[in-house]
């Protein structure tokens, strides 16, 4: 690890522009940088702990939820109102690391950490994440964990996070704050795919901080769910999940919502692909036709193919109301 | 007085592990002491053309660094063969063939020459682990690369046929050639495991002090006698200069069984810098400087008559070693044992690849070697549509016919009785994809798990002092199998107290010998030697004119015995014999798993739901920490089955997951209901306790128990480890 300087401001504004300093980053829970700051793949010269703000309130502001970039993993998994209004987020939150870990984490932490990718996680490899420009290991090396949605020929690896999947699928919005104001950006434009310059993992400037995420109260997120199948029961990431919210008049669906995680460089949707299970009841032809349209642009090697058999199978199963996590 | 021999005892090392009491290696803190981590290689084959150090010499903190460079000057660091000899690269060298030019072992820092990825090339010592660190980062290497290899391929490799390791053949043909004869059933199959990293909880660290001419070492190893030799002899002091400690072991599987490097690095380093010196492995480190299990691909054929009497069994294994070391998995010692095929054909292939020297790993051997043999019994009993435990029984070998001996007791078939009873075996064919409920298809699977029953010489000695203390000190280590605890229960039924009245020393070379923790060997070393330390008391007392027995009716105790007496303190020592010479028989211990799984297909989730062993290990000392072990071997199998697999980079020849984040091991969550049955009869020609021990049988049978219930479940024969979900759909 580097030697860095450490700043812990009580104010708001102090972190802001503590935050405008180059090479600094933000510190949360610290279980993703200082994770990595030890495996030498970050490097920060200032360390800006935001611990001191209050930003971990939990609660309902008119049709929205609000849940602030430091509540924890955990207290927002079990909150009444995220169990309520979209428990597919509590069940994603619930479904990640494990018990001591999510205490750590924060929900403003969990959207920016990075990729799980072997290569990536340490300075020996290839990288053109970690470093632009050396090139990816991953595409020729151990894959059987990365991508097959969203690829690019420079990077490869998956979105780990859970609660990412949930809120693509619950339409939730991210509120950033820097000097210069605040805006507020559906988690749907929030990430960005590889392409050339995989090390701009999100459209969030060097200067802003996360303040809070809001989701929508809706019917549709109300019935939202998770479903994650992974290599063990627990404490693992995802090889495939699926967030899926379904509204149904009758027999008929009148909408629907599918995010997948585990397969994309990015959490993974597709609005036009959803509109296939508009009007129609739920059937294994409508849903073997949704996830044709879904899955139409994935790209497979031989070792990462199975991750779309696995979310198949966990679409199926969640559509048919038969999800367990 | 209750005997407390046989009765479930809490570990008597429990509480101090579960509230910080316990001292492990790296938790040793000494006045002015230093740290140290390695670098590892970044190549797999070629040679260092350069290493620059300044930067990392000129970091904070930084104390020193040493390499290939400097280290012979500067550590008197320098590879011999009489040091080779007791270290972990020379196991197995033995086996191979004189005359090809056998190799010397690898010592890190003594040259330029890269065999493996991951081999460490500097050492950075520093006033504080992270500045160390912070150092390593900032050495700068170049090398020469050459070309590497770390998979098996058949036409291109060097193939070597070993000869004897592990008290047997490794080329055994019995009978005709191996062919099968008209109206008989056969299989012939490929099984291949991966490489298995042991990752116990504690890293290997390595804490050296210097006193004078005096060395200590605060050290986690299974064995500190054997520790001792090795540092001494690479010091060139004498041994009686050298002490190690290890009285706790986080648990080692083997990784800690050897001698490693690290171990004498410290004491070189201390000497050099005149400081105490921690040389810290990292969890990386654990995958690489302290052996692994080797992957293996394994050739079974088996031959039967129509009734399942099974007349030829060939088993051919091709194992990696590394390019400098010996060890080599001898995947065929059960089917030298089991099942009493008349004609046999057991043969090993050794290749020597670009990976870091193999090292024993709970149950080596049988634990690959069994997958192998167990999942084609089950391939057999599945083509003559017979249930596979009836194939077993068919083929229960009544004695070792390989060694030509009797066992010395051998209650197979009561495990195949009470286990399949105790999980209520269907009893007759199932065939596969035969039993759904609800969205799982469920099977069972079995397998049959053998391990040998060895022992060695040990000496415990006793201290009894008048103020009511009773300190029994062996050098035998507690790795997590529960010796404090036995020991104890051992002499506190010998002298009539209570096990709380005991206090037990282990692991330290100071103390008399005991054998190093491994091959299953120390419960019948240790305890024989413990109960000789007794009788040893009572003699001693007996001179002394106070004869001591103590009865129900007599309830005087020992210690008031003393001061009656006036004898401040006695101190003996009784020391065990080892193997019984006695007999001619072959010791082994045996047992069953019988395995439920279920599998939801649709979304490629496998449950290992249940799991039943029932197993013959002599006369059962501690229920609580035996079903303990047992229950840990099942987990390893069942992480072996599902999940363990070291992986490399195909084009650096690199291990990639050299971590507890990608190198997955079962988590509480995959692991169902177990149940642990002991027949407890005891093997009273091993010796006077009857017990054999049972460390390490717990894992062979487990992963075929699993992929054989799979099978059940699904129709889908898995023959190359882990069975993920992947493989299954
Ligand atoms: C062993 C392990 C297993 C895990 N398993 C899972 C899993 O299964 N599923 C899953 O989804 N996750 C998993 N995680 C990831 C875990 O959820 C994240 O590490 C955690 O949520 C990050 O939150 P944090 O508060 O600790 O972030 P930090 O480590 O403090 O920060 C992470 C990043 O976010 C930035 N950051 C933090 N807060 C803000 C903010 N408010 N504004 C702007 N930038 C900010 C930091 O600068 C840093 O770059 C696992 C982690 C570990 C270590
Ligand atoms: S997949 Fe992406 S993160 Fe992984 S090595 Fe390639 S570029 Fe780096």
């Amino acid at each position: 690890m580097e030697p860095f300087e450490f700043v812990r401001p009580t104010d708001i504004q102090d972190v802001l522009v503590a935050i405008r300093r180059p090479g600094s980053r933000i510190l949360a829970g610290g279980t993703s940088l200082v994770d990595l700051m030890k495996l030498g793949v970050e490097a920060p010269s200032t360390v800006v702990d935001i611990n001191a703000l209050p930003l971990s309130m939990i609660s309902v502001e008119g049709d929205a939820l609000s849940i602030g970039a430091l509540a924890s993993n955990s207290d927002v998994a079990v909150h009444r109102a995220v169990k309520q209004h979209a428990p597919a987020v509590g069940q994603a939150l619930l479904s990640g690391a494990s018990g001591q870990i999510r205490n750590a984490a924060t929900v403003g932490g969990n959207l920016l950490q990075r990729t799980r990718c072997t290569y990536f996680r340490s300075r020996d490899w290839p990288c053109n994440k970690r470093e632009p420009g050396s090139g990816c290991a991953a595409i020729e090396g151990v894959n059987v964990g990365h991508a097959v949605l969203g690829i690019s020929r420079s990077c490869i690896a998956v979105h780990p996070s859970d609660i990412a999947v949930a809120l693509l699928a619950v339409d939730a919005y991210v509120h950033l704050a820097s000097v210069a104001g605040e805006r507020r950006i559906a988690i749907g434009d929030f990430y960005c795919q590889p392409g050339d310059t995989p090390s701009v993992e999100t459209v969030i400037g060097p200067n802003e901080l996360i303040t809070k995420v809001e989701i929508p109260i809706t019917n549709l997120n109300a019935t939202s769910s998770y479903l994650k199948l992974r290599g063990r029961a627990s404490y693992e990431f995802a090889s495939a999940s699926v967030a899926t919210a379904i509204l149904r008049d009758g027999d008929i669906v009148i909408d629907a919502a599918v995010a997948v995680g585990g397969l994309g460089t990015v959490p993974w949707r597709n609005r036009t692909a959803e509109k296939l299970l508009i009007g129609k009841k739920l059937t294994q032809e409508s849903i073997l036709a949704f996830c044709d349209a879904l899955f139409a642009p994935a790209s497979a090697t031989p070792s990462n193919t199975y991750k779309l058999a696995l979310a198949r199978g966990a679409i199926h199963r969640t559509l048919r109301g038969g999800a367990e996590w | 007085m209750v005997k407390s021999i046989g009765a479930p005892h809490d570990r008597i090392d429990g509480i101090p592990k579960v509230t910080g009491g316990a001292t492990y290696a790296a938790d040793v803190k000494l006045e002015g002491q230093l740290y140290a981590i390695a670098l590892q290689s970044t190549i797999a084959a070629g040679k260092i053309v350069a290493l620059e150090s300044a930067s990392a010499e000129a970091t904070p903190g930084v104390v020193a660094v040493y390499s290939h460079l400097n280290a012979r000057q500067a550590l008197t660091w320098i590879h011999a063969d009489e040091l080779l000899a007791l270290s972990a690269e020379a196991l197995g060298l033995s086996a191979f063939p004189s005359g090809s030019s056998r190799p010397r072992g690898y010592l890190p820092l003594t040259s330029p020459e890269i065999y493996f990825a991951g081999q460490w090339i500097a050492v950075v010592v520093a006033e504080s682990i992270e500045a160390a660190r912070h150092g390593v980062g900032r050495i700068k290497v170049r090398y020469e690369v050459d070309a590497a290899s770390v998979v098996m391929n058949d036409e291109k490799d060097d193939w070597i046929e070993p000869t004897f390791f592990f008290g047997a053949d490794m080329q055994v043909q019995r009978g005709d050639a191996p062919k099968t004869r008209h109206g008989e059933v056969f299989i012939q199959e490929t099984y291949a495991t991966p490489m298995q990293l042991h990752q116990p909880m504690e890293p290997s660290a390595t804490t050296a002090y210097w006193d004078g001419d005096d060395v200590t070492l605060f050290d986690s190893t299974q064995g500190v006698v054997a520790t001792r030799e090795y540092v001494a002899q690479s010091l060139k002091v004498p041994k009686e200069k050298v002490r190690v400690i290890s009285a706790y072991v986080g648990g080692g599987f083997g990784s800690k069984n050897q001698v490693w490097p690290h171990q004498a690095l410290a004491a070189h380093m201390a000497r050099a810098l005149g400081r105490p010196v921690r040389l810290q492995l990292t969890r990386s480190d654990m995958a690489l400087a302290s052996g692994h299990r080797s992957f293996t691909e394994q050739d079974v054929r088996l031959s039967a008559d129509r009734d399942g009497k099974i007349r030829l069994l060939q088993h051919i294994s091709r194992v990696p070693t590394s390019i400098q070391g010996g060890f080599f998995e001898p995947c065929g010692l059960n089917s030298l044992l089991l099942y009493g095929a008349e004609e046999l054909d057991v043969r090993h292939r050794v290749s020597r690849k670009n990976i870091p020297t193999p090292t024993p790993f709970r149950a080596p051997g049988e634990t690959p070697g069994s997958f192998a043999l167990e999942s084609a019994l089950d391939e057999l009993a599945h083509t003559l549509k017979m249930d596979p435990l009836e194939l077993r029984r068919r083929n229960f070998p009544s004695r070792d016919s390989y060694h030509d001996r009797d066992w010395s007791s051998n209650h197979l078939l009561e495990c195949y009785r009470l286990g399949a009873a105790a999980f209520s075996w269907p009893g007759r064919y199932v065939p596969p994809r035969s039993i759904r409920e609800g969205s799982e298809m469920v099977g069972y699977g079995m397998a049959t798990t053998a391990y040998p029953a060895p022992a060695l010489p040990a000496t415990v000695k006793l201290r009894l002092q008048v103020q009511g203390r009773a300190i029994i000190e062996t050098s035998a280590t507690d790795i997590g199998t529960g010796m404090y605890t036995i020991l104890a229960q051992t002499v506190a039924d010998e002298l009539g107290l209570p096990v709380s009245q005991l206090e037990v020393r282990l692991g330290d070379s100071s103390f008399p010998n005991a054998p190093t923790a491994g091959r299953s060997k120390s419960t019948a070393s240790v305890l024989p030697a413990a109960r000789q330390a007794c009788l040893s008391l009572r003699e001693k007392l007996a001179l002394l004119g106070a004869s001591y027995s103590p009865t129900p009716q007599s309830n005087e105790s020992i210690f008031s015995l003393l001061e009656r007496e006036a004898i401040p303190e006695v101190v003996v020592e009784g020391t065990s014999t080892g193997m019984p010479r006695e007999h001619d028989l072959s010791f082994y211990s045996f047992g069953a798993h019988f395995v439920e799984v279920r599998v939801d297909e649709e979304i490629g989730r496998i449950r290992v739901s249940r799991v039943v062993s029932a197993l013959d290990c002599g006369r059962i000392i501690n229920p609580k920490t035996a079903t303990s072990q047992i229950k840990g071997g099942i987990v390893f199998g069942i992480g072996m089955a599902l999940m363990e697999q070291g992986e490399f980079d195909p084009i650096h020849s690199r291990l990639i997951n050299d971590n507890l984040a990608d190198y997955h091991i079962p988590v509480n969550a995959d692991i169902g209901e177990i149940d642990v049955i002991f027949i407890d009869k005891p093997d009273t020609r091993f010796n006077e306790f009857g017990a054999r021990g049972l460390g390490e049988i717990g894992v062979p049978g487990t992963a075929a128990a699993i992929t054989n219930a799979l099978y059940c479940a699904t129709g889908k024969r898995i023959r190359s480890l882990p069975a993920t979900a992947a493989a299954l759909l």
